[in-house]
């Protein structure tokens, strides 16, 4: 499966609209934690999920702690896809 | 429009865009509806997300009755809160909640703080072995048995204590889970064999759990292990995000644990269904028997026909729990009787029926007329049928009544109907046991028999002391007190004033009855009111309440018991007893009938009721009726009767 970083982006800024009720548009590289409000520890859990789900991988424990903004998300996301074949 | 979400045809995208639209406006059935076809295509923690903000609004828009849970736990139980909102949306409730962060649950039900400030109306528990147990579920072979037992012991006090502590707080209903282990044990292949296997231990646990659940009252035993069997338990658990973050849980089984959570509740929150009202022709056979013939109709021991077989038997079981079914079937009353009688492969048989309406009309007027003939409100009713047009129109002309479709394959049937309807037995009361003796085997029975006879031992030891005497003057004042507060364990919650009851006092049709308790702990005080008022030859039970304060030790026994005995010696014809339900009396839905009363119907008639209240009616016939015997559990003092029936005349 080829993928396209934009292509990943424009699906994970989708669950995150889903996830945090924000419009997707407004999901940037550097959306963060600290920069969206909605984003708290327990809408984490729910994203990493989410996440998971949409692109069939697992993420591994240290991954989940790092995936702090979109920029690393989406770098995750995509080493994941490249790895999964 | 409509039409085309009705027929399935939308993308789940569609859906999405017109739950996003809809959302702020549509009403709970098209809502519910949008709902369900998203969820049958989108089932992840984005879905859930999603829903859980449209539904969190439209609870709100629609004032949806709202139940405040706290969630208590050994691992972070916070993410099936969306799917919680959802699942108890589409039951018909909103939730407020409180999370307790993991491993805090002693403390909080032990003593006063943020359990107490939330003022809920529900509290779940659950644990996880490897979290609580730890040397059970995970050192089992390591550890010597006198440690196994001490660690065992030592929960179970936590946990009954911890309930009991916060059970004289609040009233709130109490859900204790089975506890499961998170991993198969290395002794698996062994274990099989001999009892000494760490899933022996966690059973044993589970069942004095359950035992604990029974003795303190308002408090109920989820079957939490069981869910996670039938969901699978390596899919179930998510030992590496544990690890991470305590999130036990893997996300994909949040759905289920959700809706079984759900049905739990509701369960627990409405009254039972009564009545399942089957429809004949492709519901509880195949084919039409009108036209195919006792012969040719499917119904055997293999194939389709064993599916309908099966799906009877289930539904045999469902009569055995209690519930009444009735017939609503537009046929020959002849060629349907036959089947029943001579088929060799019909397991219910026409006997099993409590009413039957088998003629060619309007299926909704039939229903309006079994619950007239059953005295039971049409919200009781299920009703079955294959005919989607049937269902749509019971469903439009009475919409009180939950309809299921018989429809696709007949082995779903038994699941699809208890998700539907309340129709699972929290508790299988003494009344419908004794009713299936029969069917039970004489081992079920004796265990039973056994687990009863232990806590009325325990009853035994508290060394009860209740008396039952006719008020005075002097405690007119404390018992309009407590008809004035008294709101979970009270039939008709009906307010009398001191005016009231010192009229009723000096009235002869009426017995205004106090009592109190004392055990060996100490004395109780004024627990309880009756009002008894003597009318056309029969006793009215206008009132009955006790205290939360003393539930769970069987007084209630006692005093039915009593009220009996007071019935003969009045000369009276019998009891009637009234059930007005309000959001808190739950408890006592079932009161009458535990104690031997039959349903009679709504009790609109009454002048003590408004119509909208919804009080029903229950007789006991003295004629035909024997009293129940004074139970052993406690020492029963009055001033009111002449003598006991068990008792040697004088």
């Amino acid at each position: 499966m080829n993928l396209t970083r934009e292509h990943v982006h424009a699906r994970v800024a989708g669950v995150m609209e889903d996830i945090f009720g924000v419009d997707a548009a407004k999901i940037h590289l550097t959306t963060s934690p600290d920069s969206l409000p909605e984003w708290d520890s327990l809408k984490h859990i729910s994203l990493i999920a989410a996440l998971e789900e949409e692109f069939g991988v697992q993420f591994a424990p240290e991954e989940m702690s790092d995936m702090l903004n979109v920029d690393i998300i989406l770098d995750v996301v995509c080493e994941n896809v490249a790895g999964k074949k | 429009m409509a039409s085309k979400a009705t027929h399935g045809s939308y993308s789940a995208d569609e859906i999405k865009a017109l739950l996003k639209s809809e959302g702020e406006t549509a009403d709970f059935a098209r809502l519910s509806e949008l709902i369900t076809r998203y969820l049958s295509d989108e089932s992840g923690a984005a879905a859930y997300s999603l829903l859980e903000r449209i539904v969190g609004k439209a609870g709100d828009r629609l004032e949806l009755p709202s139940r405040r849970l706290a969630l208590l736990s050994s691992f972070t139980l916070e993410p099936v809160l969306p799917y919680l909102r959802v699942q108890l949306f589409l039951a018909g409730y909103r939730l407020q909640h409180l999370a307790i962060a993991y491993q805090q649950w002693q403390a909080e039900l032990a003593e006063v703080g943020a359990l107490d400030s939330f003022a809920a109306t529900d509290v779940l528990l659950l644990l996880h072995a490897d979290d609580s147990l730890p040397l059970t579920a995970t050192s089992f072979l390591a550890t010597s048995g006198d440690q196994l037992r001490v660690e065992n012991a030592e929960l179970l006090s936590l946990i009954e204590n911890g309930l009991a502590a916060f059970r004289r707080r609040s009233s709130a209903q109490l859900v204790v889970g089975t506890i499961p282990s998170m991993t198969a044990p290395l002794e698996r292949f062994s274990a099989a064999a001999t009892a000494a296997n760490r899933r022996h231990v966690l059973e044993e646990f589970n069942r004095q759990l359950a035992t604990i659940s029974r003795t303190i009252s308002g408090c109920r035993l989820y079957p939490y292990s069981e869910m996670i069997e039938e969901f699978g338990r390596a899919r179930y658990f998510d030992l590496i995000k544990n690890n991470l973050n305590q999130t036990a849980i893997q996300s994909m089984a949040y759905p289920a644990l959700a809706a079984d959570l759900a049905r739990f509740f509701r369960n627990s929150w409405t009254p039972r269904h009564k009545v399942v009202a089957l429809d004949l022709d492709n519901t509880l056979w195949g084919g039409i028997v009108g036209e195919d013939g006792l012969q040719g109709i499917k119904l055997g021991r293999e194939g389709v026909g064993k599916s309908f077989r099966d799906w009877q038997i289930f539904l045999r079981e469902l009569h055995a729990s209690g519930i009444l079914l009735v017939l609503n079937s537009k046929n020959n009353v002849d060629d349907v009787r036959e089947v029943f009688t001579h088929h060799p492969d019909c397991v219910l048989s026409w006997e099993d029926f409590a009413a039957v309406r088998v003629n060619w009309s309007d299926k909704a007027g039939n229903l309006r007329e079994l619950a007239d003939e059953l005295g039971l409100g049409l919200s009781s009713f299920v009703f079955v049928d294959d005919n989607p047009m049937e269902l749509d129109r019971v469903r439009s002309e009475l919409p009180e009544v939950t309809t299921v479709a018989c429809v696709g394959a007949i082995e779903q049937m038994p699941a699809k109907l208890l998700a539907a309807a309340n129709l699972e037995p929290l508790l299988l009361g003494a009344d419908d046991a004794s009713r299936n003796a029969s069917y039970r085997a004489e081992r079920v029975r004796k265990e039973t028999q056994s687990q009863f006879g232990s806590y009325d031992e325990f009853l035994s030891s508290l060394q009860l002391r209740l008396r039952i005497d006719r008020a005075s003057d002097a405690d007119i004042a404390r018992l309009s007190q407590l008809a004035g507060k008294t709101n979970q364990f009270n039939t008709t919650t009906l307010r009398w004033s001191e005016q009231q009851l010192e009229k009723m006092l000096h009235d002869p049709a009426y017995d205004v009855l106090t009592m109190s308790l004392a055990d060996k702990y100490g004395d109780y005080g004024t627990i309880g009111l009756v009002v008894l008022r003597e009318h056309d030859r029969r006793l009215h039970i206008d009132t009955y309440l006790m205290s939360c304060r003393i539930l769970g030790r069987k007084v209630e026994d006692s005093v039915f018991a009593f009220l009996q005995q007071r019935a003969l010696e009045r000369g009276a014809q019998g009891l009637i007893g009234y059930f007005k339900p309000t959001a808190k009396n739950k408890q006592v839905a079932d009161l009458f009938a535990r104690f031997g009363f039959g349903a009679a119907g709504e009790a609109a008639f009454e002048t003590l009721f408004a119509p909208n209240d919804r009080a029903e009616a229950w007789t006991w016939e003295t004629q035909t009726q024997a009293p129940r015997p004074f139970p052993n559990t406690l020492e029963i003092m009055t001033n009111v009767l002449r003598r006991r029936s068990d008792e040697p005349n004088p």
